[in-house]
């Protein structure tokens, strides 16, 4: 196959047209796709992290703990959603520049700044769990210090998942940034 | 103002379906690229300015699009997209296996490639190709050198 066939192919290629009825269904946020996929976690974690909050206070005798341990985990959870819904914000505007590489560098930055947000919250989240329900522990004997570093390692493993997975992301971007770059 | 919108992609959608078939490897994750792209193009309608060529500003948002948006982490699924010659008419099984040829060729360039060779093939000048990629006339010209080289060798073993 040479070149101009190439071409010529290219430029004949087509598939079956999409009506305008299709199209019009294709311009609803409701039908995007990644945003779906990502509201649906949202959706899950924000249910999950509000039915936590929700009963934890009789489930797991909040009221005996301290106010701090309290304090925290709330705040813990609520900067959690918030980082989703910063995340969804993000995924929903990949398009910002004039040109595909400024657009894609600003991509990249806003995600370097959502892994670093992500991976944090977690960690929050992760250390103000472990320090609630450790916080009321009167008498600490070894099996309890073992289940505490137990849930910390747990911990440690997600979040170490979650950045190998955001690093992935990034590099991927980075990736075509660099191809971008004209040598000196 | 939709309607405006959903004339100009419906006249102009083969950019789009190119773009899908050229990024991405499934049926599923061409649709699926497809309707992100429509929902870009959309949200990015109010800011396009008339005097740009529509298939320049297409092209952008597209090509953007498919290089930001994280496909979804499913098992790798080979399909053949030929079609057997009883529902595929005769005089057209020579288009479709160039057709797929060309596109087995395109998706072994990287994603920057893909860009570049799209615009090209499209009769892009190497300044508009430049301008919409954000990199130097000169480099465009670098580029597609390299680029039709490499299609060359994958295409002529």
């Amino acid at each position: 196959m040479e070149f101009d066939e190439l071409k010529s192919s290219w430029q004949q290629s087509n598939q079956p047209a999409k009506t305008k009825a299709e199209l019009r269904v294709m311009t609803k946020l409701t039908r995007h796709p990644v945003l779906k996929r990502l509201r649906i976690k949202f959706i899950i974690e924000s249910l999950l992290l509000i039915a936590f909050l929700a009963v934890y206070n009789d489930g797991f005798d909040g009221v005996d703990k301290p106010l701090w341990a309290n304090i925290a985990l709330i705040a813990s959870a609520i900067l959690f959603i918030a980082n989703d819904v910063a995340g969804y914000f993000i995924f929903r505007n990949p398009v910002q520049g004039s040109n595909i590489r400024t657009s894609i560098e600003q991509f990249s930055r806003n995600l370097k700044r959502l892994s670093v947000s992500s991976v944090c919250s977690a960690f929050l989240f992760g250390c103000a769990m472990i320090l609630f329900f450790s916080s009321g522990v009167d008498d600490f004997t070894p099996l309890k210090g073992i289940g505490i570093a137990g849930m910390f390692a747990t911990m440690m493993v997600g979040i170490y998942l979650s950045y190998k997975n955001w690093s992935g992301r990034i590099d991927r971007i980075q990736h075509v940034i660099d191809e971008f770059d004209e040598p000196a | 103002m939709k309607e405006a919108f959903l004339s100009m992609v419906e006249e102009h959608q083969a950019i789009v379906h190119k773009i899908c078939r050229m990024y991405r490897d499934t049926p599923e994750d061409q649709e699926d690229l497809f309707q992100e792209i429509v929902y870009q193009l959309w949200k990015a309608f109010p800011d396009f300015r008339k005097e740009a060529k529509i298939s320049t500003w297409m092209y952008r948002i597209a090509l953007n699009t498919a290089l930001a948006v994280f496909r979804k982490n499913t098992i790798a699924l080979v399909f053949r997209e030929a079609i057997s010659e009883e529902i595929h008419p005769v005089a057209s099984a020579q288009v479709s296996e160039n057709e797929e040829r060309m596109y087995a060729a395109l998706r072994t360039l990287t994603p920057a490639e893909k860009a570049i060779i799209s615009l090209y093939l499209d009769d892009f000048s190497h300044r508009e190709i430049g301008h919409i990629t954000g990199i130097s006339e000169n480099y465009v010209g670098v580029r597609i050198h390299r680029i039709k080289d490499k299609l060359k060798t994958i295409l002529n073993p």
